[in-house]
């Protein structure tokens, strides 16, 4: 399911025009990227959590030309889902 | 600064954004994810524009091994959840780092001690994006490391010299020092890395040890000072040392005369424009005036680690090359030139002259190729003649 069907989806969900939904969808993700930059944690209880998490700079190597590369430290998201969500989500899969 | 949000307070924001009430924007937000997770569950995929894509991925059942009792037992197949967030999100996210990239090693470099250094890393300082600035020569930085703050820079081999110096010193002033010597020898073109930290050491700490009381107001100034001189002495030396050289044995009589005057200003010309010089000067310092000048003798001594060692181990023709920091191996000569044509790259040059594909750094050194994934169509390449050290 692509961007577009999910905000047909969700419009048809919240009673809403496409448009206005897909502005209101706008400014949600833009409210949950500042605030992940800001490097809090958004906990969405049924569904899961999306954290910052910093990842050391670590040494690779490539294994083809057996060259080092230092991969600089870097924040990466992390989504975590809910116990509930994993719940479901067995049923779903066994039904 | 590091919160947990949960719904309200995303609504909380949204409505700001939106002006909506914030009963309408809550109830959005629980729309908006429960539609994502009914979709999920439905499509097993959702991609979501600014936010990323959810996948359902599918774990087969495996076994494994209980680690308390040795059993082995079974891993029921499930169903687990995939994030990926969109690269907007991503670089959003990244954004105090986003100026780092990733950097091509010499094949030398010491890693076994950067490990070393992540264990000892749980600083608090190390967390904070801020703090980490690429590491500069100006007198900023210098001021950041007599700090005693261990900062972590993306110059890898710094921070190692700088940490285990800070670990093995005994009093402060020698801890304060070693990085700069250590700065130095990075600047300098042809030093190699690992050479300078272990031999002034014993000298620095005898040099220090009489004057504890000094601690306070001109101890930070002192040493400022010295930071910076040590700087401009190690870009100096650096940058004059092959012209020094043929010329060594006129400066060392030279050097005899400046001796006699234990003025300030003459000492640090006389180092600065002579790299060699330092040593016979040391011999001599900290005899006559340990007491009252324990920075300058700091300084001669972190200068003569790296007066002598190049000299020591760079025959004449080595100088005429352009070396490799680091390296096993150094370039005394070519062997051969090879023009470039489609098809050929430097690891099969390296290949075809060296048996070996490790070979490629020393090419690019020789023929001063920055990036080694791009080099010119048709450029005549020079093929090193190696000579292990």
């Amino acid at each position: 399911m692509n961007n577009k069907e999910f905000i047909s989806a969700l419009s048809h969900e919240v009673e809403l025009s496409v448009k206005d939904t897909q502005n209101l969808t706008n400014s949600l993700l833009a409210e949950l990227t500042s605030q992940l930059e800001d490097g809090n944690t958004i906990v969405i209880q049924n569904f899961g959590a999306f954290e910052v998490k910093k990842k050391l700079e670590r040494v690779v190597i490539n294994p083809s030309t057996g060259q080092r590369m230092l991969v600089p430290p870097k924040l990466a998201l992390n989504f975590k889902s809910s116990t509930g969500l994993k719940e479901r989500m067995q049923k779903g899969g066994e039904s | 600064m590091e919160k947990k949000l949960n719904i309200p307070d995303l609504a909380e924001g949204l409505s700001r954004r939106t002006k909506l009430p914030r009963r309408i924007a809550e109830t959005f937000v629980r729309q908006f994810f429960d539609t994502l997770e009914e979709n999920l569950l439905r499509e097993n995929i959702v991609k979501v524009k600014g936010l990323g894509t959810f996948k359902l991925i599918d774990v087969e059942a495996r076994e494994s091994v209980n680690i308390q009792t040795g059993g082995r037992f079974q891993i029921a197949g499930h169903t687990k959840i995939s994030f990926t967030p969109d690269a907007v999100l991503r670089d959003a996210v990244n954004k105090p780092f986003a100026e780092f990239e990733t950097v091509v090693l010499n094949e030398n470099t010491d890693v076994s001690l950067m490990e070393a250094v992540e264990d000892f890393q749980p600083l608090p300082v190390a967390e904070e994006p801020q703090e980490e600035e690429p590491l500069q020569e100006d007198p900023a930085a210098e001021e950041q490391i007599e700090e005693g703050t261990i900062t972590e820079e993306p110059v890898a081999e710094t921070v190692i010299v700088e940490e285990t110096a800070v670990k093995d010193s005994v009093c402060k002033e020698p801890s304060v020092e070693k990085p700069d010597t250590e700065e130095q020898t990075e600047n300098e073109p042809i030093a190699p890395l690992h050479v300078t930290p272990v031999e002034p050491k014993p000298e620095m700490k005898t040099a220090t040890s009489e004057p504890p009381h000094h601690l306070g107001f001109w101890h930070v100034v002192m040493m400022l000072f010295t930071g910076i001189i040590l700087l401009v002495l190690g870009y100096g030396i650096g940058y004059l040392r092959p012209l020094a050289l043929p010329f060594l044995d006129r400066q060392t009589s030279e050097i005899k005369s400046d001796v006699q005057h234990p003025n300030q200003r003459t000492l640090q010309k006389g180092t600065s424009s002579k790299a060699v010089a330092a040593p016979a000067k040391t011999s001599s310092k900290p005899t006559s005036d340990s007491q009252d000048m324990p920075s300058k003798d700091l300084q001669v001594v972190s200068t003569e680690g790296k007066g002598n060692e190049p000299a020591k181990k760079m025959p004449s023709e080595v100088l005429a090359y352009p070396q490799l920091e680091g390296g096993d191996y150094l370039i005394v000569g070519i062997k051969g030139t090879e023009v470039m044509a489609p098809g050929k790259t430097l690891l099969n040059i390296s290949i075809k002259y060296y048996k070996s594909q490790d070979f490629v750094p020393y090419i690019c050194t020789l023929n001063d190729i920055k990036n080694p994934d791009i080099v010119p169509l048709n450029k005549e390449l020079k093929i090193p003649e190696l000579k292990h050290k």
